[in-house]
């Protein structure tokens, strides 16, 4: 019944959608073609832009005998005016009044001076006033001359960005140091920088009617999946908004289970885990503005693993990853296995352990689970007053709340000492895992209520409907706990373990789906001293 | 046309059948008050005798390709024929599904949360296995192998714990114990465990690939069967002749691991996986229930059904029984007798009619 609702309700805001994109497409049919008469084009922009006092017009004469009338359109605050004069300007006024005058060239064609004098790479053609002004808005210099239905765009290459920096979120201790940085352009190169393959399609959407956001997907055509690509084009072509400003607009829009609380779309600020993910099949979504870039399909697994777990040799890494997963399990359930230990089922515990945990409950006026909401959620408030602060305050705030707090409810009789040490382990092992942070989060509570209800009990079931939620979730037609649930074999050679990376010499199944192309390097590749291969 | 638009692959079969029978490792428990020290004999026995019936589920499910049980029925029977004997099937799945819940409800109750109220457990348990079945058989089958491992993992490590606590003259002696009780072990052990297999007969219509579907599906009977064996030795040597006394035998011997004191009360991983098997075969068996109810209605989605369906679950397992003791001696006595014919009568006999009259000759099937 339900469902029905839904369904007229969806079929009715399609139909709105619809009628919005039609007036839309009528409108840019509409809009004004650039006219032959430079008075009358300065005057509409002039029109438009009447408002924007950072808008420069500078008309001028050319040509050898001056005849010629042009005009440079910019945004003050965004043009390098140094090069527009260089390469532009000075060209235009001075380079054309040293010609010959038998050689009669036509000014009034813009090709003839894009051919000539721009000594400007990266330039075009529009004849439409609403690209003109799209450009214009976007940081371009515009040229316009009289007699000409086309105007000049000319981009000034450069842009303010930040220098490529350590990532703030995922630090390392082998790897490379370099991060992505707000500048898209600059986070392309970084990836261009590590795959040197001509198939390497870098794709442009422009998204956001209002921020006009540039947006790239990336991937290798003959490793990802075409259906893939396709189906992520489908999504973004669907996003219609005012802005984007972040990654997270664009994966809030186009992932695949929004009432989820599992994250379906990784995001990494790092270009080799980009370019790693980018090789096993999958595309990224780089949106200008951000240092983060967002990668899918993603599987649930992904977030145990790093990247350093490949750099470092596989033995180590395996344990690390084996703790990543502990430490996700006793951050989502230590809070809820303590209390349904006392309250429920206190005969599971040893004798001694359990006279030490009642001796500590003894003063302690609250139920355990009230206890533990009250301690988790203490723990809330202190992390995210520890990251809103500014850095010098939020030192102070880590002393008082740990360490004053926490030994004072103690000692007041407030909380028992066992519960400190139980929520302040869930707290450090939920940072194992920062990929699972808020899923961790929210699982904890729910499990906490759960046993609080039902004990054991209660958890198992929590348990087993987050499994079954799991196993039915899917990111991008991938099954989100693959290689676990479906069971893949050679998939398990990089989940609770890491295997030597000679022993994986195929792409991931799920992600590549076909057989083409799924050796990502040769199956002999075991060391051996001798250099006779194995 | 099918109702269900999931596949799934005979590896998941496999799975789903083994941790389907595994789902029945509580009811060795029932058995042991009839058959003592031989329950394992009558595990085997048991499986003989299903093993053909079996077979004869899965080959019904190959010959009517992409069909469920409703079907099936439809096409052999007729449509008005088939829609008793599906209403039969469905009786069936209703009052087995509400056992199975209560069955729950009682070893929480009786072992480890005596002072909740009974009716919570099966609520929150029916809530989740209503949750499960409204994700689809798909997502079930992808989870399958996790449930049988669970259960293969506590079965075969308590195993291990407790070698030293054994003492194998318990088994003896042999054939001691009169035919009549002998029988009516057999039966119970051929009909609960082996025989509710017959509700694949809904699941095997969502195949993809019927290629292995009766290897695999015989393979994940036989994992099942050792699960059953295991914990059938296991008690018996274990406790001896006490096993009859306890509630629950495997409880009462998981109890026993003591492994220099540090292994100690391990009785919660039986608990847990117990609690877990059931749920598998709780959530297979309602979504046989909700899927032939559908069918039998032409309803376009099984979705619908799903949660006044497990109402009525909580409902009928909250006031089916007056205690766990009348659960047992119902099941043990009535419960086998009623639903003999689903499981040797009828499959047998469609798939004698299927052959006789050639069937199925209409590829489009008659169900909606």
């Amino acid at each position: 019944m339900f469902g029905y609702i839904f369904k007229k309700i969806r079929y009715l805001s399609l139909k709105n959608k619809d009628k919005s994109m039609l007036q839309d497409t009528i409108a840019k049919k509409n809009s004004e073609p650039i006219s032959s008469d430079l008075e009358r084009n300065l005057e509409v922009i002039k029109g438009i832009l009447s408002d924007s006092s950072d808008v420069t017009i500078h008309e001028f004469n050319f040509g050898h005998d001056r005849r010629f009338k042009g005009a440079l359109i910019f945004i003050n605050s965004m043009v390098d005016k140094e090069e527009i004069h260089k390469n532009v300007l000075q060209p235009l006024m001075y380079g054309t009044l040293l010609l010959n005058k038998d050689i009669d060239m036509d000014f009034t064609q813009i090709d003839t001076i894009r051919r000539n004098l721009i000594s400007m790479i990266d330039n075009l053609k529009v004849t439409l006033l609403s690209d003109l002004l799209d450009n214009l808005l976007a940081g371009a210099t515009i040229l316009l001359i009289d007699g000409s239905k086309e105007a000049l765009v000319i981009n000034p290459g450069k842009r303010e960005s930040r220098a490529i920096d350590e990532p703030g979120t995922e630090a390392i201790v082998r790897g490379p140091r370099e991060g992505f940085s707000e500048n898209v352009n600059v986070n392309i190169a970084l990836i261009r920088q590590k795959i040197k393959v001509p198939d390497l399609c870098v794709e442009k959407f422009i998204i956001g009617d209002k921020s006009k956001t540039d947006i790239f997907i990336v991937y290798i055509k003959s490793v990802a999946n075409p259906k893939l690509i396709e189906e992520i084009k489908k999504r973004l072509s669907r996003i219609k908004v005012d802005a984007i400003l972040e990654s997270g607009y664009i994966e809030q829009f186009i992932e695949d289970n929004p009432y989820s609380i599992f994250p379906t779309i990784s995001h990494t600020e790092r270009p080799d885990k980009a370019v790693a993910k980018i090789l096993e099949g999958r595309a990224a979504i780089l949106i200008d503005g951000t240092p983060f870039v967002l990668i899918m399909p993603m599987v649930f697994i992904e977030s145990f693993q790093s990247v350093e777990d490949y750099y470092s040799r596989p033995f180590l890494a395996s344990i690390v990853r084996v703790i990543r997963f502990l430490s996700y399990i006793i951050s989502t359930l230590g809070p809820a296995i303590y209390v349904a230990l006392t309250v429920f089922h206190q005969e599971l515990i040893p004798t001694q352990l359990l006279i030490s945990i009642a001796n500590g409950r003894e003063r302690v006026p609250f139920p355990a689970i009230l206890e533990a909401l009250l301690m988790l959620f203490t723990f809330d408030i202190l992390r995210e007053a520890g990251v809103r602060l500014p850095k010098s305050v939020g030192q102070t705030v880590g002393i008082v709340g740990a360490i004053v707090l926490g030994q004072a409810s103690v000692e007041a009789g407030l909380i028992s000492p066992i519960m400190v040490i139980v929520v302040s382990s869930t707290a450090i092992a939920s940072f194992a895992v920062p990929a699972q942070t808020g899923s961790g989060t929210i699982l904890r509570y729910i499990y906490l209520v759960l046993a609080g209800l039902a004990g054991g009990f209660g958890v198992i079931m929590g348990l087993l409907a987050t499994l079954l939620h799991l196993a039915s979730l899917r990111s991008f037609g991938v099954p989100y706990l693959w290689p676990i649930a479906p069971l893949d074999f050679s998939g398990l050679k990089d989940t609770f373990i890491r295997m030597p990376l000679w022993t994986v010499s195929k792409r991931p199944k799920a992600i590549v789906w076909s057989d083409f192309d799924s050796y990502k390097q040769s199956p002999d590749l075991m060391p051996s001293p001798n250099g006779e291969g194995n | 046309m099918n109702i269900e638009k999931g596949k799934i692959s005979s590896q998941q079969l496999l799975f789903l059948v083994a941790g389907f029978v595994q789902g029945s490792v509580l009811l060795i428990d029932f058995t042991v008050g009839i058959t003592e020290q031989q329950t394992w004999i009558v595990v085997f026995i048991g499986l003989a005798i299903t093993t053909p019936f079996f077979l004869s589920f899965v080959m019904l499910a190959k010959r009517f390709q992409g069909m469920n049980l409703i079907q099936i029925n439809d096409v052999v029977y007729g449509r008005l024929m088939g829609k008793v004997v599906s209403a039969y099937y469905i009786f069936f799945f209703l009052m087995t599904l509400s056992f199975n819940i209560r069955d729950v409800g009682e070893l929480y109750i009786t072992f480890l949360m005596p002072d909740t109220p009974f009716i919570f457990f099966l609520t929150v348990f029916t809530a989740t296995c209503a949750y499960a079945v409204a994700k689809g058989i798909e997502v079930l089958a992808r989870v399958s192998h996790l449930f049988v491992v669970t259960g293969l993992f506590v079965i075969i490590s308590t195993f291990i714990l407790l070698i030293d606590q054994m003492d194998f003259s318990n088994f003896l002696p042999f054939f001691e114990l009169p035919f009549v009780r002998m029988f009516q072990g057999i039966h119970i052990m051929s009909a609960i465990p082996f025989g509710e297999t017959l509700v694949f007969l809904v699941i095997m219509g969502c195949l993809n690939n019927t290629k292995h579907m009766i290897k695999n599906s015989y393979i994940g009977l036989l994992i099942g069967t050792i699960s059953l064996l295991i914990v059938s030795a296991r008690n018996t040597a274990v406790l001896g002749r006490t096993q009859t006394i306890w509630t629950s035998a495997s409880f009462q011997s998981i109890r026993l691991i003591d492994i220099g004191t540090v292994l100690t009360r391990m009785d919660f991983l039986i608990g847990i996986a117990q609690t877990v098997l059931i749920f598998f075969k709780c959530c297979l068996f309602f979504y046989a229930l909700v899927v032939s109810l559908s069918q039998l209605f032409g309803l376009k989605s099984y979705l619908p059904l799903v949660l006044p369906l497990a109402g009525i679950e909580v409902i009928i397992a909250a006031t089916v029984f007056q205690s766990p003791v009348d659960h047992a001696s119902i099941t043990q006595n009535a419960g086998i007798i009623y639903s003999a014919p689903l499981m040797f009568i009828f499959p047998p006999l469609s798939l004698l009619i299927a052959k006789i009259r050639g069937l199925p000759r209409f590829e489009r099937g008659k169900g909606k």
